[in-house]
């Protein structure tokens, strides 16, 4: 869950359309702004006081970055120039010009290695090397006619780097958008050119982009693109597969949306209101596909720059910059998500791609592959592999087999539990015969070499539902099986040496609560002793276990007293109200 | 030689607050009232010894007591003025006042006119001669109630303080002289207390914790003293007025001395000690002599002297008899304000060869936190003896309790009456006891196999009257005395029957009042008599013997001085032990009818014990069962006293301080012993009452910081 605490202004803009951008500072508590034209400001974000600042009488034309490499300012001057500056340096007029052929489009700055120049033709270069060779750089365009960058992103994943853009040209009087996506050389800072890689931005022709952005989470691109039918879709650069997201709610599509990535899955947008007479910025979490909050502004500017820096959204608004900080929980609290999220109708469809064969995704045997080839059920599966291996009576098989699946019908786990308990051949053991019983149960449940207990051990750890099973156990297991059955559960609850795990614990009870349910009639019926013997040993079993409840109970507040430093007064009154003392009168 | 003591230490009644206190000067005793409107008279001749005591009824309340020669006067929020009759023990009379509830009260020195002070602001006048109570006089109202009264020493001049005001009245004229305003910057102020001294200065204590000197005739400030942090409740000035002392929420006791220098005709009140002898708000102070009593919430009755320092608190107790014993079926009764308790005593467990089994888990936990807290608060001042004592008594050997003490009933008296007095019979058959009102006789019977099964039903009585202040049984639990209004009943007592009055006797006519201090029954005497002792509150001691049938007037003891505080019969000598307030303790040979020849056998009045008992005044008084010796205790020791052979009859007394003869007396300290008993030769039970419980049942106390 995201909040937002109270908006706030961090400086007043001149005006909009002169305002070129924020960035990070040196420290990073601060951040430059470019405000267009011929200002550079240095804001503090804590208390949004202008701790620095330089004015050019050049135009200054792209975001002023800070190179850390040389630990000093770098900004595009009157679009072909490159101006190099100290965090000291009064005048940026008699600062050094490098003045280049072509039109510089922006700066990116890198981490741990020198900014970028983007130039407007779509090539780039680092810093350093296109200043040293300005005089005879030289590029063709990449970018085709009419076609313009409008967003940048630069990731480095292991020491190499890549750039990736969004670009926008008309086709067909349509916008159209594209990702160009390559890999950067070292040291020179160019585009690999063998390894540029164009991916169309598509979906059906009646719905186009309102909104974009270039995110990279855990070393890869994502671009997001938002449609003008609320859909968000995202598209994995490296392999080029497209994803929907989901619906964007509570913002409207019919004017651009700005995007911003704030964290750990969530995007900032920026947009008009549903009802087109208000602003809205809105988080929305692109992992669960639903919108997590939202904010209502007074006024919506299109194209509006947002960034996200430092735990606080910066929006450019119409006369001012504005801050809201915002706190992200990655608790999820699930009735702060209630309503919102949104339906919408998938018009969306996927194209399936039949020449590419891919394996299923499991990891299981051979078996099992080619009966899931045929598209059959897990539970239709299952009773197709079990049945015959317990006609060869391999537990072991069973066992394994077993593991792979999650839902076992009902008919063949009672089958299984009468196959276990038929290889433990019972016929010779009284169980109404309490030592010998005890002993046969300690075995069955200590002994490992013993296979066939292992089984009916593993039988009773598998979930179940109950309603199903009844009938099923009814046919399948005899009287003296569930009286067996019943008296080793009963004794696995309750011999303080057996190791029974709350999970186990609590599928016995199962158990023996469906057992109950399953024979009950039976049991009221015969008037056998060794059905009551059983019957008052299960009893006695959950009345020694309520017990040890009620105990627990009783002794927590003592124990809750102790913790708390406070000792059981009553003790210590009897002790000093009364006693009998040997006294020489 | 050791005894099984057991030791009660849960017999907590609740400490209740003393409200006011007034001393009469002439026989120096001091009634004092406690917040449930019981009132007790304590004899300050010797030792502090409670005489009277008058139980309180529900809802009452004493305010403010005084006392007009002999008579006892007290008021409250009942808006009467009550007279109470000493002899009885109740009410003599009740005069209802205009205005109200009644705050305070006065005598004047002529003890010939009383003034109340009333919620509604108008002082009643009564004139108290004659043994009457007439009207006499009604001030003109005034604005606000009158929370104090004080008449000068000529009777001519009454000051009365109330909210923010002090006013001075002809008495005879009933106008007021003049008018003093206490408010300080408008802040309502409260005058507590009021003394006049002398040449007509009115000494005035307030709730702003300011003592303020006035001058009577002119109606101004002289001078004025913020010497405490709280209200200024009580103040208290000495016969010659050369002294004072006042204290209040804010419990400090502040002593101001008056100065003569250079002769002038006024002398100068300077502040002198401080004292720190209550933790809880002082509520009133006396000058008795040259102790100064002081009362408050925290029950205790304070006695402190300076200088050196020195103070006795008597503890918040029930009169005595708070308790008894039932040695055959060791059962013991607690009595509380309105209700008793009858609890089985515990028993120790003993091995195979009968000996007994000692706790290993013992513990040595005397007296060792006191030593750390750091209160100011002045200790009690002990003796020399009791010290030792203490130390002695590090080790404590305790024994294997088998049976933990068991609360078989409690028993609610009649209509939340407070109890006068109870008895448990020695069969442990019958319970008695009484209210004002009522006298009520139960009968206990408890399975000695399961203690769960008991029952307990009433017996009827027939022939008595409706309350009564002493009872006895004899050691059968078959006869039993009960005094009520100089009249000592007889009765016979069968449990399926009930009692029936079978002899009244009038012991008024061989005592001199008709209000009886002690009631005791003998045992079966060697010689085959029982003896019923009764002594008043006079001290006059008389004798009764059962005769064929009635019991008849035997001996009337010569006149002594003062009370006795304990009296005893040694059934194997058949003679009269009585123990006299003035630690004077003498031995009366019945059958001779004459005082023994050696009249201090157990040598109590020999100079070392008098030094060791102290000034303490014993309240109860026991023979050992298994040698010659005598126990006497008050309520923060025990004394055993072994019989002196008669060898060293001739005078040591020039001697003293050379007496290398160890002590015959033996002191065992408690704190707080409030009764022993035997329950058999070896076997005894003390209930103790431990200061700290006392201190767990009082309201919080005034944050001093």
């Amino acid at each position: 869950m995201a909040k937002f605490h109270n908006y706030y202004v961090l400086c007043p803009l001149i005006d909009q359309k002169s305002f070129l951008g924020v960035s990070r500072d040196k420290d990073s508590g601060n951040v430059l702004v470019t405000l267009g034209k011929n200002v550079v400001n240095k804001y503090r974000l804590s208390d949004q006081k202008q701790v620095g600042g330089w004015t050019s009488k050049d135009h200054i034309t792209g975001t002023v970055v800070y190179d850390e490499e040389q630990d000093s300012y770098v900004g595009v001057f009157n679009n072909n120039t490159i101006k190099k500056w100290m965090e000291d340096s009064e005048n940026l007029d008699k600062v050094k010009k490098y003045k280049f052929p072509l039109n510089i489009l922006k700066l990116i700055r890198r981490q741990k290695q020198p900014p970028l120049i983007i130039f407007s033709n779509g090539n780039c270069a680092s810093l350093p090397y296109a200043i040293e060779n300005r005089k005879t750089y030289e590029s063709k365009s990449i970018l085709k006619e009419g076609e313009e960058i409008i967003d940048t992103f630069c990731l480095t994943i292991g020491k190499t780097d890549f750039l990736c853009y969004v670009t926008k040209y008309k086709k067909d009087e349509q916008d159209r958008y594209e990702i160009i996506h390559c890999q950067i050389r070292d040291e020179l800072g160019d585009m690999d050119k063998f390894k540029l890689a164009r991916i169309k931005v598509t979906r059906s022709e009646n719905v186009y982009v309102v909104g974009e952005l270039i995110v990279t989470t855990n070393n890869k691109y994502f671009v997001y693109i938002l449609w003008n039918d609320s859909k968000m879709t995202v598209c994995d650069v490296e392999t080029k597969q497209w994803e929907v997201v989901g619906t964007v709610p509570w913002i409207s599509t019919m004017s651009p949306v700005s995007l911003a990535y704030m964290e750990k899955d969530h995007l900032i947008l920026f947009g008009n209101n549903l009802d087109n007479d208000g602003a809205v910025i809105l988080v929305y979490n692109v992992l669960l596909g639903i919108g997590s909050y939202r904010y209502p502004m007074k006024m919506y500017s299109d194209n509006a720059k947002l960034y996200c820096i430092k735990k606080r959204i910066l929006l450019e608004a119409t006369n001012h910059i504005g801050m809201l900080p915002y706190v992200l929980e990655s608790n999820r609290n699930l009735s702060s998500l209630l309503g919102s999220h949104e339906i919408g109708k998938d018009e969306y469809t996927k194209v399936a791609h039949w020449a590419k064969t891919k394996d299923p995704n499991y990891n299981v045997n051979n078996e099992i592959k080619e009966l899931i080839k045929y598209g059959l059920t897990e539970r239709s599966i299952c009773a197709q592999l079990i049945t015959p291996l317990l006609q060869k009576n391999s537990a072991d098989k069973i066992k394994k087999l077993l593991n792979n699946f999650r839902d076992i019908p009902e008919s063949v786990l009672s089958v299984l539990l009468r196959h276990a308990i038929n290889l433990l051949r019972l016929n010779e053991v009284d169980i109404t015969d309490k030592e010998a019983a005890v002993s046969l149960f300690n075995d069955l449940f200590h002994n490992e070499t013993l296979r066939q207990s292992q089984l009916l051990n593993y039988v009773l750890q598998i979930s179940f539902s109950d309603a199903l099973l009844i009938p099923h156990l009814r046919e399948l297991l005899t009287l003296s099986d569930t009286l067996f059955l019943m008296s080793y559960i009963s004794h696995l609850l309750t011999d303080p040496l057996i190791p029974v795990g709350v999970e186990m614990e609590d599928k016995l009870c199962d158990w023996c609560i469906l057992l109950m349910d399953a024979f009950y009639q039976q049991f009221v019926m015969t008037k056998d002793e060794k059905v009551t013997q059983v019957l008052e040993n299960v009893l006695n079993s959950v009345l020694y276990l309520t017990n040890q409840l009620f105990k627990i109970d009783k002794f927590l507040p003592v124990l809750n007293k102790l913790l708390n430093g406070k000792t059981t007064d009553d003790y210590n009154d009897e002790k000093l109200s009364y006693s009998i003392e040997m006294m020489e009168i | 030689m050791c005894s099984k003591v057991h030791r009660v230490c849960y017999y907590n009644p609740k400490p209740e607050l003393i409200n006011c206190v007034s001393l009469n000067k002439t026989t120096r005793r001091i009634a004092l009232a406690r917040a449930n409107a019981s009132i007790e008279i304590w004899d300050l001749n010797y030792g502090p010894y409670l005489v009277k005591f008058i139980p309180g009824v529900e809802k009452g309340s004493v305010e403010a007591l005084g006392w007009v020669e002999d008579r006892l006067l007290s008021t409250g929020l009942g808006g009467a003025l009550l007279e109470w009759d000493l002899n009885k023990l109740c009410l003599k009379s009740t005069t209802l006042l205009t205005g109200y509830a009644a705050w305070c009260l006065d005598v004047n020195t002529a003890n010939t006119i009383v003034a109340v002070g009333t919620e509604q602001g108008y002082v009643n006048l009564y004139s108290v001669e004659n043994n009457e109570i007439n009207y006499l006089k009604l001030f003109d109202k005034q604005e606000g109630r009158i929370m104090c009264c004080k008449f000068n020493k000529t009777g001519d001049i009454l000051v009365t303080g109330s909210v923010d005001t002090i006013r001075v009245w002809n008495v005879q004229t009933g106008q007021a002289k003049s008018r003093m305003s206490v408010s300080r910057r408008g802040k309502e102020t409260i005058v507590w207390c009021l003394a006049v001294l002398a040449d007509n200065i009115v000494v005035s204590g307030d709730s702003g914790g300011r003592l303020t000197f006035w001058d009577g005739d002119l109606g101004d400030q002289i001078e004025s003293y913020v010497t405490h942090k709280a209200d200024i409740l009580s103040i208290a000035v000495s016969d010659d007025e050369t002294y004072m002392f006042f204290s209040g929420v804010d419990p400090v006791i502040m002593q101001f001395i008056k100065v003569k220098n250079h002769k002038e005709s006024r002398g100068q009140w300077v502040r002198h000690v401080q004292r720190h002898v209550h933790e809880h708000d002082v509520r009133s102070l006396v000058i008795d002599r040259e102790r100064l009593i002081s009362v408050g919430a925290d029950g205790y009755l304070t006695f402190s002297k300076y200088p050196p320092k020195w103070v006795m608190r008597i503890p918040p107790m029930i009169p005595s008899p708070r308790t008894s014993v039932s040695p055959v079926k060791k059962l013991l009764l607690l009595r509380f304000s309105t209700h008793l308790e009858v609890w089985k005593l515990g028993s120790y467990g003993t091995n195979k060869n009968g000996s007994v089994i000692y706790d290993t888990v013992n513990t040595i936990n005397t007296s060792k936190q006191k030593k750390g807290k750091n209160t100011g608060l002045e200790e009690d001042s002990t003796f020399d003896i009791i010290d030792k004592a203490k130390v002695a008594r590090k080790q404590i050997r305790t024994l294997k309790l088998i049976e933990k003490p068991l609360k078989l009933v409690s028993v609610q008296a009649k209509g939340q009456k407070q109890i006068r007095c109870c008895q448990l019979s020695p069969s442990g058959e019958f319970i008695i006891y009484s209210t004002d009102s009522h006298i009520r006789m139960l009968k206990l019977d408890a399975d000695e196999e399961d203690q769960g099964n008991l029952s307990l039903s009433k017996l009827t009585i027939s022939g008595l009257p409706t309350s009564c202040d002493r009872i006895a049984f004899t050691q059968d639990s078959r006869t039993m005395m009960v005094h009520c209004a100089g009249v000592v009943h007889v009765l016979q007592v069968d449990p399926l029957a009930g009692a029936t009055v079978v002899q009244s006797i009038n012991v008024e006519k061989h005592l001199k009042t008709a209000s009886v201090l002690h009631l005791y029954v003998s045992r079966e005497t060697a010689s085959g008599a029982i003896y019923l002792v009764v002594a008043d509150t006079q001290g006059a001691v008389a004798v009764w013997t059962k005769g064929e049938k009635k019991y008849e007037h035997y001996v009337t003891l010569p006149k002594y001085k003062c009370i006795p505080s304990a009296l005893i019969v040694d059934w194997k000598r058949d003679n009269l032990i009585i123990h006299y307030v003035d630690q004077n303790l003498i031995e009366y040979e019945l059958l001779q009818r004459r005082f023994a020849a050696e009249r201090d056998g157990w040598r109590l009045r020999s100079p070392k014990a008098v030094a060791e008992i102290g000034g303490r005044v014993a309240v109860s008084m026991t023979l050992h069962p298994r040698r010659d010796a005598l126990l006497l205790h008050d309520d923060t020791s025990l004394w055993v006293a072994d019989r002196q052979p008669d060898e060293d009859s001739e005078p040591v007394a020039k001697r003293t301080g050379r007496d290398t003869k160890p002590s015959n007396i033996k002191v065992v300290p408690f704190k707080y012993l409030a009764d022993f008993h035997w329950l058999n030769d070896d076997e005894a039970v003390t209930v103790e009452i431990l200061p700290e419980n006392i201190v767990l049942q009082l309201p919080p106390v005034m944050i001093n910081k």
